[in-house]
């Protein structure tokens, strides 16, 4: 997803460096580094990557994330969710598919693909049951 | 129908040579015309206003990338074609245009590509073609009206760049480029740079004082708060082949 390259880095459309600290909602069309603080929301149609040392209080809604820092909100990821093994999320989180590292915290529900995926339950009161006859002396010889 | 402005510093000796040799090959290319000179008693826009009246179809900036910005803000309307003929080796927009120095510029000049070009707006009344920088100390920034950064600590630069000779990302998107850059200095460690960098339509930088800002090498004092964004008008250039835009 982020592969440290320099053709990734000018592909990025926003970084937010460490000493830096945004508030308000963040929507882009691009991808997005948080290496510093958000407060507010934010919005991106393509990926996210929240670095170590980032702390994020905000509704995050994005295509991918690669988080390693400190997320309090709710995570809402349309494509794959990784978190490293130094990711904190105080928040729900909803995704299709997620990578957690040993060591990741998480503090919140967690949701996966949607209910279409659910297969239906079958009606267990309705079905018959299956009678075993006891067995005979000659059966058992 | 020509009119070439000539900056100030080209009366130097050193310039003679380059001067005589751009005007015997633009005499070759019979796209001579008349001749002005920057000057600090001269007022040059009304003289500008004067040759539009009279009809003239392209302005031609002798000089450096300082003369061409001095130039960008004195021209009233931006219909005109501008085309540049750089004496410098440095200049960062003579490479963004693709245009080659002395008179090889006017092989250019006479090929005529004309693109238009975001120009970036400060306050919606100066105007700058590259990028400007100032102090990120103490200041906030509004982008977009959605959100606000904040700077924290000491030793941050912000730059505000239309088009960048280093990275060329655009030609005309209407966006202005926001870097800040913060230098972490510890005692008996290397200066370590972090960067920040945002792409944004508007920009509103508010402070407790006057800002020092810097385009091409001139230093402008502006009262805050300062608005910068792209100029809904578009710069007529003549460019070159071998252009980044």
């Amino acid at each position: 997803m982020f592969k440290e390259n320099p053709a990734s880095v000018q592909e990025t459309d926003t970084i937010i460096g460490p000493s830096v600290k945004v508030e308000g909602d963040f929507v882009t069309e691009g991808n997005i580094i948080v290496e510093g603080t958000i407060c507010g929301t934010i919005k991106t149609s393509q990926n996210l990557k929240v670095g170590p040392g980032a702390k994020i209080f905000a509704n995050v809604i994005a295509e991918n994330a690669l988080i390693a820092g400190e997320v309090q909100g709710n995570l809402n990821v349309s494509g794959k969710l990784e978190l490293t093994a130094t990711a904190k999320i105080f928040g729900d989180i909803k995704t299709a598919t997620i990578s957690v590292a040993s060591g990741a915290i998480m503090n919140g529900k967690c949701s996966m693909a949607d209910n279409k995926a659910k297969a239906a339950r079958p009606e267990f009161s309705k079905q018959k049951r299956i009678e075993l006859k006891p067995q005979t002396n000659s059966e058992q010889e | 129908m020509y009119y070439y402005i000539y900056d100030n510093y080209l009366q130097e000796k050193k310039y003679q040579g380059a001067l005589s040799k751009i005007e015997s090959r633009l005499t070759d290319l019979g796209i001579n015309g008349k001749i002005t000179k920057l000057s600090l008693f001269k007022n040059l826009q009304k003289n500008i206003n004067e040759e539009i009246s009279r009809g003239i179809k392209t302005i031609v900036v002798v000089g450096d990338d300082r003369t061409l910005n001095q130039v960008i803000n004195i021209v009233p309307s931006f219909s005109i074609p501008l085309a540049f003929i750089p004496v410098t080796t440095d200049s960062k927009i003579a490479k963004i245009a693709g245009i080659p120095y002395n008179e090889e510029a006017c092989n250019i000049l006479s090929t005529r590509i004309i693109q238009k070009v975001d120009l970036g707006a400060i306050n919606n009344n100066y105007y700058f073609f590259t990028y400007l920088e100032m102090p990120g100390d103490n200041v906030s920034v509004n982008c977009d009206n959605n959100y606000y950064i904040n700077i924290e600590g000491k030793n941050n630069i912000i730059t505000i760049s239309n088009i960048n000779s280093d990275k060329i990302t655009k030609k005309e998107d209407s966006q202005i480029e926001l870097t800040i850059k913060h230098i972490e200095k510890k005692f008996l460690k290397a200066p370590k740079e972090t960067f920040s960098y945002f792409k944004v339509k508007k920009i509103n930088i508010t402070s407790d004082k006057s800002i020092p800002i810097l385009i091409v090498d001139e230093k402008r004092i502006i009262k805050n708060p300062i608005k910068l964004s792209i100029s809904p008008k578009k710069l007529n250039l003549i460019v070159g082949k071998n252009r980044l835009i």
